[in-house]
């Protein structure tokens, strides 16, 4: 139907698998952060004890909020994904077997 | 043979087509509704308050809200272990929005002759819905009719113009590039079907008996039915059918005489309307949203042909083996009781 979309398999495929399982559970995990996060913090009182010379509005720190979940979210999902790549030489024939 | 695909009769345009329709359109009017003089769905993140059709929830009451969107969760689950994927293939939004994009490049496609000319309305459709959807999506956090005040300078504030922003990046990228690959490779619930689904549970399925051996032909011979050519055994329809999907492997189809095909044509109208691409004939599989485009893809040919439609039609693997079907299983109760449990915990708490 769409031949502009046709199977985006080899290369583009695993780009997209590769940066959308970093990305799409770690945003999903600071949506959720973020939610339970501001439900029982104000971020004008956040920022009252943390940097009250700064003019930082509600809106402002929900934002700062949500970006902060997502890039420490996203950094977790980017090491677990690094860590479960399989390592050079596990399936390497090179060395013959017996 | 070419088959010429015939445009489906106006009487056929039923709740396949009209439910996406309805609930884009609901969307859409959601942050206009009213209630009581103020909007009725108001995420007032300033005001740190939720209005939810004359409801109040405050940051404290974030447990019901939980409460709430675990429990729509549990009844998802309740509805896709009953009736298949009917979420995905006619209520997600990535699906919702993949068919508006889709819709809006045929439209382009069909209706301008030049493909550049096509291509810049198409970009330029997609980018007034996507900023259209981001406006929308905000206007649930932040009042709506502030919002569209006046036309330019947009009244937006900074905060306002960077998330309609975002949200207009987010949908573009997600249905207008990457479409059908967030269903295969990026939805977790995609993933959790074989949880939810088992022997019982609708999905779809080609009439592999009645079908097989596919094949063009010459128009005028009727279907089997009208032959009297009769349904072919289970196994021997699967073989041809896997035969014909793995052409590859299995070497090539024995030719058929005219009076021993099946009802399919082989005009290849389901593949061409499948929005994962899949052939529906080799078999159940596994990204298969359960849309039903094939069906009214199929059903539109053989009614064109004057065959009667249902090759391909929704039934649990049970049914279509004639095995005994059951319709309350370990795990209906399972997922009702956890529904039931978080409902009365809701309404206990509100």
């Amino acid at each position: 139907m769409n031949d502009l979309h046709d199977p985006p398999d080899g290369r583009r495929r695993r780009l997209i698998q590769h940066w959308g399982t970093i990305l799409w559970p770690s945003f999903v995990a600071a949506g959720l952060a973020s939610v339970v996060f501001f439900a029982f913090v104000d971020p004008l009182r956040l920022r009252d004890i943390t940097f009250p010379g700064h003019p930082i509005t509600r809106e402002m720190g929900y934002t700062l909020g949500f970006f902060m979940f997502w890039g420490v979210t996203a950094a977790a999902s980017a090491i677990t994904w690094y860590l479960s790549r399989p390592l050079p030489g596990d399936d390497d024939d090179a060395v013959p077997l017996g | 043979m070419i088959l010429r695909a015939p445009r489906p009769l106006r009487a056929y345009l039923r709740w396949r087509a009209l439910l996406p329709a309805g609930l884009l359109a609901g969307f859409y009017l959601l942050p206009w509704l009213q209630w009581d003089g103020h909007q009725a769905v108001l995420f007032d993140l300033p005001a740190r308050r939720f209005d939810l059709f004359g409801l109040t929830l405050w940051p404290h009451d974030v447990g019901v809200l939980a409460g709430m969107l675990a429990a729509l969760a549990a009844g998802l689950m309740l509805l896709t272990h009953l009736a298949g994927r009917v979420w995905c293939g006619h209520a997600c939004p990535q699906t919702l929005w993949s068919r508006l994009f889709g819709w809006l490049e045929q439209a382009c496609t069909r209706l301008l002759p030049h493909p550049r000319l096509a291509r810049v309305a198409r970009r330029v459709l997609w980018a007034g819905v996507a900023l259209w959807t981001g406006l929308t999506f905000v206007g649930l956090f932040s009042p709506i009719r502030a919002l569209t005040a006046g036309l330019w300078p947009p009244p937006w504030s900074a905060w306002e113009t960077f998330w309609i922003l975002f949200y207009a990046a987010a949908t573009w990228g997600n249905v207008g590039i990457l479409r059908r690959q967030v269903c295969r490779d990026l939805c977790p619930f995609a993933r959790m079907q074989s949880v939810l689904c088992d022997a019982d549970t609708p999905r779809m399925h080609y009439d592999a008996r009645r079908a097989e051996p596919r094949g063009p032909r010459v128009a005028g011979l009727g279907g089997i039915q009208a032959r009297g050519r009769g349904l072919l055994d289970a196994v021997i329809a699967r073989d041809y059918a896997f035969r014909a999907a793995h052409a590859e492997i299995a070497g090539p189809m024995p030719h058929f005489s005219a009076d021993r095909l099946g009802d399919c044509l082989d005009c290849g109208a389901c593949v061409r309307a499948c929005p994962m691409a899949l052939d529906i004939r080799s078999g159940p599989h596994a990204a298969c949203i359960q849309c039903g485009d094939c069906v009214d893809a199929c059903d539109t040919q053989l009614r064109a042909w004057q065959f009667p439609p249902g090759l391909i039609g929704r039934a649990s693997d049970n049914r279509v083996a004639q095995r005994r079907t059951r319709w309350l299983r370990p795990r209906t109760l399972a997922v009702a009781g956890v529904l039931l449990i978080l409902l009365g915990l809701v309404l206990n708490a509100v």
